[in-house]
Parts: structure tokens; sequence; C-alpha cells
């Protein structure tokens, strides 16, 4: 993909237009579309360490974005792995943008997941008040260790002096990104958490998983435009450095 | 200044999707246990002449009671729903002045490669 020179730029914008669609169509079925709990057991049942059970009424819809933005955050650790890999191989600039924009991605989506997720601690076994759903469990704090690893890439790589540095930094911190998510996975498994391990019961209603299904194809689609929107630009940063170094 | 005009649009359009959450079920009083309600004053009770009377009258006190916590339902609903195409819209506008800000960003960018091209050829 040569920005610039191709239809790269358009071919993004069309990817983000499309995903924009795809947010709404989400919204509209995560509201219109699927039921309400209306009696605890029906749906998906949260059980923590207490053991007692609670009822979701409306707010297991809050996982039709806090999903699609964990895989999404996944997806970025794995671009900003290969691009790390791929830039040590090859020495192209294209793969310091990849490892980048993925980043940048990354770090933005790691917030929706841990501000959905933190909203919904607070109802399902928090005492409602904002912040009092974050208990320092495994998976929580994983989390956000890995949202403050994205932070630090960005930060860390303004602060090489030069441009060698800068690259090598870039892409050895890419790789470590790599296994990180595999390890906010597993977290689940590490002892006791208040975080659902699994959602077989929730999805066990046909419009849940239907309203899933779409929210993933669709915030995903948007939050991986926004990727490659910002692959294309940080490509013609470097082109224009170029240009004017020449 | 376009991107400082971006910038604070962003800014608004954050702000708006903060207020969605302070929009949100703002009627406190909103779908509480009866529980949680003073004992109504009722009165002296009257002894009704029958059974069937009294039957009726029961009645319409939980009809009353029912439709005044129907009607707290659909408020709260109504504050729920006008709360959501806040925040809907407010990420969605987000989303696409990211996405606009973006575009013009990289034609800008791509005009000034060319000028520098331009210029190296000259």
């Amino acid at each position: 993909m040569t920005p610039g020179t191709s239809n790269a730029p358009l071919i993004t914008l069309a990817l983000s237009a499309l995903g924009l669609i795809g947010v709404e169509i989400t919204l509209y079925l995560s509201y219109f579309y699927t039921p309400v709990q209306i009696s605890a057991g029906t749906l998906y049942v949260v059980t923590p360490d207490s053991g007692s059970t609670i009822n979701l009424y409306e707010s297991y819809r809050i996982f039709f974005i806090h999903l699609p933005a964990a895989y999404t955050t996944a997806l970025c650790c794995t671009l900003a792995a290969v691009g790390g890999i791929a830039w040590l191989l090859t020495r192209k600039d294209a793969w310091q943008a990849l490892i980048v924009s993925a980043s940048e991605v990354g770090l933005a989506t790691g917030a929706i997941v841990l501000l959905t997720g933190t909203f919904w601690a607070d109802y399902a076994w928090g005492s409602g008040r904002i912040g009092s759903g974050w208990n320092w469990e495994p998976r929580l704090t994983t989390m956000l260790i890995l949202w403050l690893a994205f932070a630090a890439l960005l930060v860390l790589r303004r602060a090489m002096d030069t441009d060698k540095q800068r690259a090598m930094m870039t892409a050895v911190y890419g790789i470590l990104l790599g296994p990180l998510y595999p390890l906010v996975s597993k977290a689940i498994e590490i002892g006791q958490t208040s975080h659902p391990r699994s959602f077989s019961d929730l999805l066990s209603a046909p419009e849940i998983a239907t309203t899933k299904q779409v929210a993933t194809i669709g915030v995903m689609l948007a939050l991986v435009s926004l990727v490659a929107l910002r692959y294309c630009w940080n490509r013609l940063g470097q082109r224009m450095a170029q240009e004017r170094a020449a | 200044m376009r991107q400082a005009l971006g910038t604070w649009l962003a800014v608004l359009c954050t702000l708006v999707l903060l207020c969605g959450a302070v929009v949100a079920d703002s009627k406190s009083e909103s779908l509480k246990p009866l529980g949680d309600s003073p004992p109504v004053e009722r009165g002296p009770v009257v002894p009704p002449a029958s059974e069937t009377e009294l039957r009726k009258q029961l009645e319409a006190e939980y009809r009353a009671e029912m439709e005044k916590r129907l009607a707290q339902e659909r408020d709260s609903y109504a504050a729920s729903l006008t709360s959501l195409w806040i925040a809907n819209g407010a990420v969605w506008a987000v989303l696409l002045l990211f996405v606009i800000m973006q575009a013009l960003s990289a034609r800008k960018r791509i005009a000034e490669i060319d000028k520098l091209k331009r210029d190296r050829g000259s």
C-alpha cells in the first residue's frame, strides 16, 4: 500500500464509512432487537465470589461494545508483534508505521474495554458507585498493564534521540506487546475472579447471539478502519520526512 | 486553525457524551421499591358493606398503584433512551470527526509531498 500514489486512502475511507454504519446497526440491534432480562437466571447470571446471582436487566447490552473493543485490542497486540518481527527482518519503514498505528488504536480500544468493563462491574459486583467494581483481580489488572504498555510504547519512542534507536525500540517493544493479550486472556483462570468466564448462557438467546456476531463485525470494522487510517497517515508522514531529507 | 477547531469540536462531543450519563435515568424516585416509600395516610378505615365492595376497593387501589409504577417505568425508559441517543450521537460524531480530520490531514500531507517533489525537481 503506497499512500498518495494509490487508492489506499480512498479504500480506507470507504472502510471507515462501512464501519460507522456497522456501529449504528449494532447499537440499533442491541437496544431494539435483544430482550431485557426480566427474571434472574433466564439469561447470563453472574456468580461473584459470594455465589449470589443477580439480574442483568439492561446492563448486558454494554457487552456489544466491550467485546469487539477487546477483540480489536487483541488484534492490535498481534499487529504490533508482527510489525516488530517484520521490521527486524526487513528494516522497512512500513512496519514501523504499522506498529505505531496498532499501538495508537490499541490504546484507544483498551481504554474502551477498561471503561465499559468498569461501568458494568460497578453494577455487577460493585456497590453501584463509579469505580466500586474495580477490585484489582487478575483480568482487570493485566488489562490495565496492557493498556499502559501501549501508552509506554508511544511515549518512549518519542524519547529516543536518533531514528535508528527509535525504530529499534519500537520494534522490540512491539514484539513484547504480542504475548500480553494471551496473558490477559488466560488471567481469568488465575485464582478466583469476578469477571465472567463464559458467555455461553448469555448467547443461548438467539437474538443476543445474532447481535453479538453483528457487533463483532460492525464495531471491529470501524475500529480496524481506524488502524488503516492511522497507518496511511503515518506512512505519509514517513514519506514527507524522506522527501524533506532528500 | 482547522486543527484547533477540530480539537474543540472533539472536546465538545466528549462533553456531550459525558452529559449523557448525567441525563441517564435522572428521576431518582423512579422504580423505587415499594418498601422505601413512607406509608400513605389512608384516614379512618370504614368497614365495607360487603366482601364484594372490599374486593372492588382493593382492586381499585392495586390498579392505581400499578398505573403509577407503570408511568414511572415508562418515564425511566424514556430517559434511558434519550441518554442512549445522546451518547450514541456523541460517539458517532467523534468517530466521524476523526475520520474527516484524518482525511483532510492526509490530503494536506499528499499536497505537501507533491510540493516537495516539485521543488526538488526544479
